[in-house]
């Protein structure tokens, strides 16, 4: 075990020498923090074994999470512009690890940027708030060469390090966004910024033989306009991840659909159905689990299932992996470590598919 | 037996405006949904003297009526048109039509080809688009019935009594159409009928018309040995996308933009020196075909540009984006940073069935049937004469689809539903479109449309001779005969797209036999009609209306009958601009 | 004649598409050209039946880059096979009859470059298929009834009561701007078709019925937008909050009416007038409030509060909370606070009020600027 901690920790050193050192302003989202800390958990993990370093802002509210959005639009683009202003402050751009949040933030951005009238008067909503010092305010989840305890598991609160900017630390009068923020997902992060070639080189445990269905979703691909990272039409940057890990996507017309949870309180039968439309999908084109980029498309893939199947009077069994769980795996971490026994839908068919193969 | 007091054929504009009017039960039949009616592609706007940007008047907008028809409309239809239509956008503004806006919130105006002052009401450059979605709705709040996807097969007229002259009085008694979708066929009795089946653009290879502009209604005319008016004039718009025909509307003179040639000139000075780029549409496409024939198109080839660059980006957005938009689809071109390559095509035809300003059908010179009406671009009232003024056509549609809407109510309310006479009419009909599905032919549709459609294009468009419109005739007649050996390969009865398509060639072929026939007899030059060999305005021998029919009475198979030109106000004059 | 089996897929060859050349080559260089391969569903609602296999054809031509997939649709039908059936008419994306699914997405085939398509699919063969959501009657034409159904449904037509201006009404230039925005939908139904929510629920308006709904709420000659908002409200109407927010009405809308915005906006405007006690509503307010008061969401009171006093509602909660509580993952009951929860409340207690009543000092710009030219 120590000898494979070591071989993992020389790869690293290797990437590194290869790539320049990434660095994310961590935004967690509620989800990540409240019904699916498995997420938050699995997503620390590997970015600190990539030796992708996230500061996570503590101080950033909800994203608003197209509810607040739509109820109070104002509100929502304040609540970001805000957040933004943070990322801004720290000089480093935005990682999401929740399509929602990408989407909501994404979309709000795009509307502060090209309207630089309505930035000025958001800015002078937000800039009433005073700023104590406090250290906490921004925590540094360090990768293992700036983290001198050695422990790369460790995942306590730093104290921001000293990239960051004096003001941020000091306190200051109130938030200014200037609009230069930048908002990526992981998934995008690993796909352009950190590379999938790079990302392969670190499979220790390759999925040979999984056949995962990638769920894209709504909010990574819709409206091209507002995220535009890849087609809407044809998204290929998960199924490129998945192949990379050694495993094998399955091409199936749902993967870029919704996975109803939106009206999970306004047409819970409507709700269930579609999720339950989109996983059988994916079970009848021979998937043996879904991956998500996505918390929201989580819970109700996951944790709704028993309701769903109830509704469409067919039995699912399909377990719903986060998309850093599913990476988690291939660089040889244990289900434990990635917390997938939280689950509802029991992940045990997919670990021995991969125990199998090793 | 399906019955209804007021048929309304075609879906568009015009239709609907007279559905709206139209009282007890009312239905439309449209070969297409309404909303896909060619009516949502007008762009530009619809005119009106409401004197919003500067002092205007109804007679303003006569004069330039009557002087842009070359002094072939007729007056008093002008005259009624002008003075309904203030009160009728203030209609459709209540109906809730969103026209653009003033900057104190009135209706805005904008310049057109041929007018003395902006009188152009409009919806940014999606006006049609703007008017048929209200009129729409309001058919949907009305409850009209519509048979959606059905075609006219057939218009029912037979003999009833003694006309004043001795001629015998004819009645339409009803239709007998194709349910598209079922295939089924119906006879639909009515007290009336209105053809309001609009434009005929498709015997053109370049036309800014639809797939379903093939002048449906002219044929159920011309099949019942009816005339149709002044067919001969054929508007050719100066500004149609280069090789697409799409139409990039006028507007985009209204607002300024620059038509160059190949020497970077704006040549509009030597045709009409003081309106330049906004003289009517029959002058500027002459002007550009004669640079293009001069060897003045860009790089010496058969287009010349449309250029709005110097209106900025804002202006263009703003006024323009649907031209910006269709430029960008369908040419890859971004207007802010590049002229457009034009050329004139297809638009509108002035000529069609022959109306009184009632909008009743007229049999010959003196005498209608009884319940038949049309309206809108399918229609000669004369409004337009020998060419039309942009703007003028929406206005047409909506005053006059009202005017029938109303005459047929007058008519209704006095009249029953007739008996008809032939019980056979029915089975006829439909072992005709039997043995058309079963016809064993060799001859591909298309290749008898493409053959047309080239024929009308080369030796009946803007410059015509004598012998190009032989040429042209004998072309059509050969093709007409050519129309039995067509094959249809769909035999199915489900929405056969193949069978409508070939009864549309159908109709295409009838009616342009009528359009040479009448280019042909017009010995001079007039509006949209020019004839190399007459290069000049004939007031004495040519200053009236052509009816021409098939009839089988004649030797030649074909009768022209005469109407006079209605003159109220202004006498021909020499048009400058 | 002999009754045919369900045709084999069968292939036709044409070289020399004549009207491939209508579309020049603006760059000067040589047009591009390329063999490709169309799959397109066959159907007849008077001889297949609904749950058959679908039957495909597929034909191979060759296509110069600019074509558009109507131009190649009319080369089989016209040279190839007649029976090939779908709508079509103004050929310029302002009538809105050719919507159609191209590889599973609905597009205008009039607006839709062949080319294009096989570069984003990586891929010479496109599928063609009818639109979505609503029955197929033969080939590429579905029956729109439902769609239309849905449009009349929300009344679209100014309601006004009162004695109208002699003249027009005054209309500010920006409202009319803004509702021509709205009112440019050409009803073509290709939201409809690619709707997430229509998969699973029938009764949903769908985005067109909706967006337009929105044009006469906002029209400022119509005098019944509290009756428009109470009844498309109504989760029996099953209008606005049947969206599933999957945005796809906004990716490919044509027009760029962006429908699911339109459809935000009601919701909103609804929760203005006061119409809060429905889920969706009751939703948004406790949803906001935990972020009032803690900078976050409350997962734990979120969904009860959402159900409010409805016990069947509550008997359905019950047992995912149970199953998430044995799993772990029930959320902290003790919902903490985020570090700077206190300065968050207070742009919240600043803005919310104001927004609500509608009386922002703020006007919120258009995010999807109306009928954007393809950025190429």
């Amino acid at each position: 075990m120590a000898n494979k901690i070591k071989n993992k920790e020389e790869k690293i050193e290797d990437a590194k020498s290869q790539s320049k050192h990434l660095k994310y302003a961590f935004f967690p989202g509620c989800v990540s923090r409240g019904a699916c800390k498995e997420l938050y958990a699995s997503t620390t993990l590997i970015c600190k074994h990539l030796g992708i370093e996230l500061v996570e802002l503590k101080r950033a509210s909800c994203c608003g999470a197209g509810v607040i959005n739509e109820r109070t639009p104002i509100l929502g683009d304040a609540l970001n512009a805000r957040n933004f202003a943070m990322a801004e402050e720290l000089q480093l751009p935005v990682m999401t690890h929740c399509s929602t949040c990408q989407g909501v933030m994404s979309k709000s951005n795009k509307k502060l940027k090209e309207n630089p009238e309505f930035l000025a008067q958001i800015n002078e909503k937000i800039a009433n708030e005073k700023i104590e010092p406090q250290e906490s305010a921004y925590k540094s989840i360090t990768s293992e060469k700036t983290n001198g305890t050695g422990n790369a598991r460790h995942q306590g609160i730093n104290h921001a390090d000293d990239q960051l900017s004096d003001k941020s630390l000091q306190g200051h009068e109130g938030f200014r966004y200037k609009g230069t923020a930048v908002v990526k997902h992981l998934l995008w992060i690993l796909a352009a910024d950190y590379g999938l070639e790079n990302l392969q080189k670190k499979v220790v445990k390759p999925l040979t033989g999984l056949k995962v269905a990638p769920f894209y979703g709504c909010y990574l691909l819709r409206p091209e306009e507002t995220l535009g990272f890849e087609s809407a039409d044809n998204p290929t940057s998960l199924d490129k991840l998945i192949r990379a890990l050694g495993a094998e996507p399955v091409d199936y017309e749902g993967k870029t659909k919704c996975c109803g949870f939106p009206i999970t309180m306004m047409n819970r039968n409507a709700s269930l159905k579609m999720a339950g439309k989109q996983t059988l999908d994916a079970k009848d084109n021979g998937a043996d689990c879904m991956v998500t980029p996505c918390p929201l498309c989580h819970l109700n893939l996951d944790s709704m299932q028993p309701d769903t199947e109830r509704i469409i009077e067919k039995r699912l069994g399909m377990p719903i992996l986060h998309l850093p769980q599913l990476i988690g795996l291939a660089l040889g971490f244990s289900p434990e470590e990635l917390k997938m026994q939280t689950h509802i839908v029991s992940t045990e068919s997919v670990l021995a598919k991969i125990v199998d193969k090793q | 037996m399906i019955q209804h007091d007021i048929i309304i054929i075609g879906g568009g504009l015009a239709g609907m405006r007279a559905a709206i009017e139209a009282k007890g039960k009312v239905a439309i039949i449209s070969k297409v949904h309404p909303l896909r009616s060619h009516s949502c592609a007008a762009e530009g706007g619809i005119a009106a003297s409401l004197g919003n940007s500067m002092p205007d008047s109804w007679e303003e907008h006569m004069y330039d009526t009557v002087k842009g028809s070359d002094f072939l409309a007729d007056q008093d239809a002008v005259e009624y048109m002008v003075k309904e239509a203030s009160g009728e956008i203030f209609a459709l503004e209540h109906m809730g039509v969103i026209f653009s806006r003033t900057d104190d919130g009135r209706i805005a105006q904008r310049n057109f080809g041929g007018y003395s002052k902006p009188r152009v009401c409009y919806a940014t450059d999606k006006t049609g688009h703007a008017l048929l979605h209200e009129l729409y709705s309001q058919i949907l709040k009305k409850g009209v019935k519509v048979y959606e996807e059905w075609y006219v097969l057939k218009l029912i007229i037979e003999p009833k009594g003694i006309n004043e002259d001795g001629s015998k009085q004819q009645v339409c008694k009803g239709v007998i159409a194709l349910d598209i979708k079922t295939g089924n066929i119906e006879l639909i009795q009515a007290k009336a009928v209105l053809l309001a089946t609009g434009a005929y653009g498709k015997c053109y290879k370049t036309t800014s018309n639809d797939y379903a502009s093939t002048g449906d209604g002219l044929a159920l005319v011309l099949r019942e040995s009816l005339p149709l008016q002044d067919m001969e004039f054929v508007q050719i718009h100066p500004t149609g996308l280069y090789k697409l025909g799409l139409l990039v509307t006028e507007a985009v003179r209204g607002e300024g933009g620059y038509l160059i040639n190949g020497k970077g000139e704006r040549f509009m000075k030597r045709y009409a020196e003081t309106k330049m780029e906004l003289a009517p549409r029959d002058i500027t496409s002459r002007a550009i075909e004669s640079e293009i024939l001069a060897g003045r198109g860009i790089g010496g080839k058969d287009f010349v540009y449309l250029d709005l660059r110097h209106l900025g980006k804002e202006k263009i957005m703003e006024k323009l984006p649907f031209v910006h938009e269709m430029c960008a689809k369908q040419m890859h071109i971004d207007v802010v940073t590049q002229p457009i390559p034009v050329r004139p095509t297809v638009h509108y035809s002035m000529g069609g069935i022959p109306v009184t300003k009632e909008c009743e059908v007229l049999k010959d010179s003196k005498n209608r049937v009884l319940g038949l009406y049309a309206a809108g671009e399918c229609a000669c009232i004369s409004v337009h004469g020998a060419n039309r003024l942009g703007a003028n056509s929406l206005l047409e549609c909506v005053v006059f689809g009202k005017r029938a809407g109303r005459m047929m109510n007058l008519f209704c309310a006095n009249n029953e539903i007739e008996e008809i006479y032939n019980q056979k009419l029915l089975e006829e009909e439909k072992k005709k479109i039997e043995e058309l599905l079963n016809t064993d032919g060799k001859i591909r549709m298309i290749e008898v449309r493409d053959e047309l459609q080239n024929t009308m294009e080369k030796y009946c468009w803007l410059l015509r001779d004598d012998r190009k419109l032989k040429f042209a005739l004998e072309t059509v007649r050969d093709l007409q005969k050519a129309y039995s050996q067509i094959n249809i390969d769909d035999k199915s009865k489900t929405f056969n797209t193949n069978l409508i398509e070939v009864l549309e060639l159908g109709s295409l072929l009838k009616f342009s036999e009528i359009i040479v026939l009448s280019a042909l007899n017009r010995k001079e030059s007039r509006g949209s009609h020019t004839r190399a060999d007459f290069p000049k305005r004939d007031d004495i021998k040519y200053l009236k209306h052509f009816m021409v029919s098939k009839n089988e009475d004649e030797a030649t198979g074909i009768k022209i009958d005469e109407r006079p030109v209605v003159i109220t106000k202004h006498q021909p004059e020499e048009r400058k601009y | 004649m002999k009754d045919k089996k369900i045709a084999k897929e069968k292939t036709a060859k044409y070289k020399k598409p004549n009207n491939a050349d209508a579309v020049k080559n603006k760059s000067g260089k040589g047009v591009k050209s390329k063999i490709i391969k169309f799959r397109i569903q066959r159907f007849d609602a008077a001889k297949d039946k609904k749950d058959d296999t679908p039957r495909y054809d597929t034909f191979e031509l060759e296509v110069k880059e600019g074509t558009t997939l109507l131009d190649c649709l009319d080369m089989i039908k016209w040279k190839h096979d007649g029976s090939l059936t779908y709508r079509r008419n103004c050929k310029n994306s302002i009538c809105g009859s050719c919507g159609m699914k191209v590889n599973k997405r609905t597009k205008l085939a009039c607006e839709t470059q062949v080319h294009k398509v096989t570069e984003t699919f990586c891929s010479d063969e496109i599928l063609i298929e009818p639109m979505g959501n609503m029955k197929p009657v033969k080939d590429l034409v579905v029956d729109m009834g439902n769609f239309w159904d849905a449009l009349h449904a929300v009344k679209p037509w100014i309601i006004y009561d009162g004695s109208f201006p002699e003249k027009e009404f005054i209309m500010k230039k920006e409202e009319a701007k803004k509702l021509d925005a709205v009112a440019s939908c050409i009803m073509c139904g290709v939201c409809y078709s690619d709707c997430n929510s229509l998969e699973v629920e029938k009764r949903f308006l769908g985005p067109a019925a909706l967006a337009r709904a929105l044009r006469y709420a906002d029209d400022s000659r119509d005098t019944r937008k509290k009756e428009r908002l109470r009844a498309l409200n109504k989760p029996s109407n099953h209008g606005i909050w049947d969206c599933t927010h999957c945005f796809a009405c906004v990716q490919v809308c044509p027009m760029k009416v962006a429908p699911l915005e339109q459809i935000l906006k009601i919701r909103k405007y609804a929760q203005q007038s006061g119409m809060i006690f429905n889920p969706g509503a009751r939703h948004h307010k406790a949803f906001s409030d935990g972020v009032k008061h803690a900078g976050w969401i409350n997962e734990v009171t979120l969904p009860m509060k959402s159900v409010g006093l409805n016990i069947v509602g509550f008997f359905q909660l019950a047992p995912v909370g149970m199953r998430m509580y044995f799993k772990g993952k029930m959320p902290d009951i003790w919902h903490k606070p985020i570090v700077g929860a206190e300065e968050i409340k207070k742009i919240y207690l600043e803005l919310e009020k104001k927004e609500m009543s509608n009386k922002s000092d703020i006007k919120e710009p258009e995010l999807f600027e109306h009928r954007n030219p393809n950025k190429e």
